[in-house]
């Protein structure tokens, strides 16, 4: 009896240790720490974009009605609008102008770590307040913005690389060890299976089409003139390509949830992520969503290595700026 | 999912957090990630517009107020299940002192710029034609017959919201047009499908990705079906 109670436990237990061991265990914050940086500073670029024709979008007479807005948002059964937004409560050119550089004031302190525990929480509040009221004109972009600003929250994200952490440093009088802590883990736990997830089911949706299948969805992405920023129809002349571009897109998608993990495959995983993004951000006229999705795989690079790579990296501009001084 | 020990970047130490909050953290985050999975989920089970797997249904209405709230309801469908052809819009506006008839479209690369801003109107073309409801209901009784008449009124009242939706977004547009022309007093819209070459197509002829008549101006009214009356 107690022998097979104690069988039963065991994977129990086992499963338990893991489960802590994954969610639970203190981990360096510099991965979450950069990825703050970048995050910060798409959310600066993204709402400033907005203030160029802040009237037409965010305006009383915007693109999106209020009356447009509820009928989207109204549950199908109910009715009720669990969707929210203060921008509509800013009925004045003034009013919107004053909040939004605010806003854009909110995502720069973001950015170099300023106040950074009210802040990140602000970013993710100001974050999704503009996606809410601003249906019908957005993409890709909004939602990951959105989730990085999300997971921001959560973790020490100012820990290292900000000025939260030079200005306890002068406080203390020199410098401070950055200790590693479980809520940096669980950030960017969170992180990692957030990207699972979106690209598991991007790969689901592209095997119910047929292009992605017989080889020439890349054609037709390539051949949109509307989303073309670089002409890449000479691929035409290689159709083996394009089938191959295609199929690892789709297998790539697909697999990520299960290759990403595997210290052999991670690498590899990674550099499609690069390749592939990189591909949508310089030929197809998604910069942002490009780099922003790369923000988002930053999240499997340990941060033992992200660490060094910014220190070699701080390294070297400074032997530059030394070399240029003398 | 669990990844190899040798994979993970955390120190070995022991987990630092006492086992109430553990397992109170463990809940929420096992709830959020249903949250997050939802959405995706429903939207690849659901194989018409108005319809997805029970299921996935009952559980998307569970966590309604959370997901809205966070802004996490999206399909993550990009460029699927086929990366389409693009919708645009042409606007012609008229004007009360003269004949003259003004036409603009959207997206304009030579207007919207840096490239994002032109994304946010491409966007805007795209979510019009997105919503698109033809203006007439769905067949009834006795068309389909096999329907019943719950389904029937279903189908009926799920047309006549999404109908209101797209009225209510082109009435918008339109307001937002002509708050920005002041002199017209009328403007009407077209949704404009830019419609894609093949490969084949393109190496007969490279210049075929920019013929104009690839731009197809889509109907705004119902395809009727043909009945005894209208055939000769």
């Amino acid at each position: 009896m107690n022998s097979s109670t104690d069988s039963a436990r065991g994977p129990v237990t086992s499963l338990t240790q893991h489960w802590d061991r994954f969610w639970f265990s203190p981990a360096d914050p510099h991965t979450l720490a950069l990825i703050r940086i970048l995050a910060g500073a798409m959310l600066f670029y993204t709402h400033f974009v907005w203030a160029l024709d802040l009237e037409a979008f965010l305006g009383p007479a915007s693109w999106t009605s209020r009356e447009f807005w509820e009928l989207f948002h109204a549950a199908p059964d109910d009715g009720m609008v669990h969707a929210w937004s203060y921008l509509w409560y800013l009925k004045t050119p003034h009013a919107l102008w004053t909040a939004h550089v605010l806003a854009l004031l909110v995502f720069g302190m973001l950015t170099i770590g300023l106040f950074t525990r009210v802040i990140s929480i602000l970013a993710w509040l100001i974050t999704v307040a503009y996606c809410h009221r601003l249906t019908g004109s957005l993409f890709g972009l909004d939602q990951i913005n959105a989730m990085l600003a999300m997971y921001l929250m959560i973790g020490p994200a100012a820990a290292t690389y900000s000025v939260d952490q030079w200005w306890r440093n002068k406080r203390a009088g020199g410098s401070s060890v950055v200790q590693p802590s479980v809520a940096a883990n669980i950030s960017i736990r969170l992180l990692q299976l957030h990207m699972c997830i979106i690209y598991l089911f991007g790969g689901l949706a592209k095997m119910r089409g047929t292009d992605w299948w017989d080889g020439s969805a890349t054609w037709y992405s390539i051949a949109n003139l509307e989303y073309q920023s670089l002409d890449m129809t000479w691929l035409a002349s290689y159709p083996i390509l394009i089938a191959l571009l295609t199929h690892v897109t789709v297998f790539w998608e697909t697999f990520y949830c299960f290759l990403i993990w595997p210290r052999l495959t991670r690498p590899w995983m990674l550099a499609i992520a690069v390749s592939i993004h990189g591909s949508i951000a310089i030929f197809l006229g998604m910069m942002t969503f490009g780099l922003v999705m790369l923000i988002g795989n930053l999240a499997f690079v340990p941060p033992t290595l992200m660490k060094s790579a910014v220190e070699q990296t701080t390294g070297r501009l400074l032997q530059f700026r030394n070399l240029k001084s003398q | 999912m669990i990844p190899n020990k040798s994979t993970t970047q955390f120190n070995t130490s022991p987990p630092k957090l006492n086992r109430p909050l553990r397992i109170l953290i463990s809940l929420a985050v096992l709830l959020h990630l249903t949250a997050v999975c939802l959405p995706p989920f429903t939207f690849a089970t659901s194989m018409r517009s108005d319809t997805a797997s029970p299921l996935a249904l009952a559980l998307a209405n569970f966590f309604r107020p959370y997901v809205d709230a966070a802004y996490l309801g999206h399909g993550y469908a990009f460029f699927a299940p086929d990366p389409g052809p693009s919708h645009l819009i042409r606007c012609e506006f008229e004007f009360p002192a003269s004949q003259d008839k003004t036409i603009e479209t959207l997206p304009d690369l030579d207007r919207h710029w840096p490239r994002l801003l032109y994304h946010r109107y491409f966007m805007l073309a795209e979510s019009l034609h997105a919503g698109f409801v033809p203006p007439d209901p769905p067949p009834s009784a006795p068309e389909i017959i096999s329907a019943n008449a719950q389904q029937i009124a279903w189908e009926h009242q799920n047309w006549k919201r999404l109908r209101n939706q797209y009225e209510a977004q082109m009435r918008a547009y339109k307001a937002r047009l002509l708050s920005a022309q002041a002199d017209a007093n009328r403007v009407r819209i077209t949704r404009l499908e830019h419609l894609l070459v093949s490969p084949f197509e393109f190496r007969q002829n490279p210049q075929s990705i920019h013929d104009e008549r690839l731009f197809v101006p889509l109907m705004e009214e119902s395809i009727k079906p043909l009945t005894e009356e209208s055939t000769p």
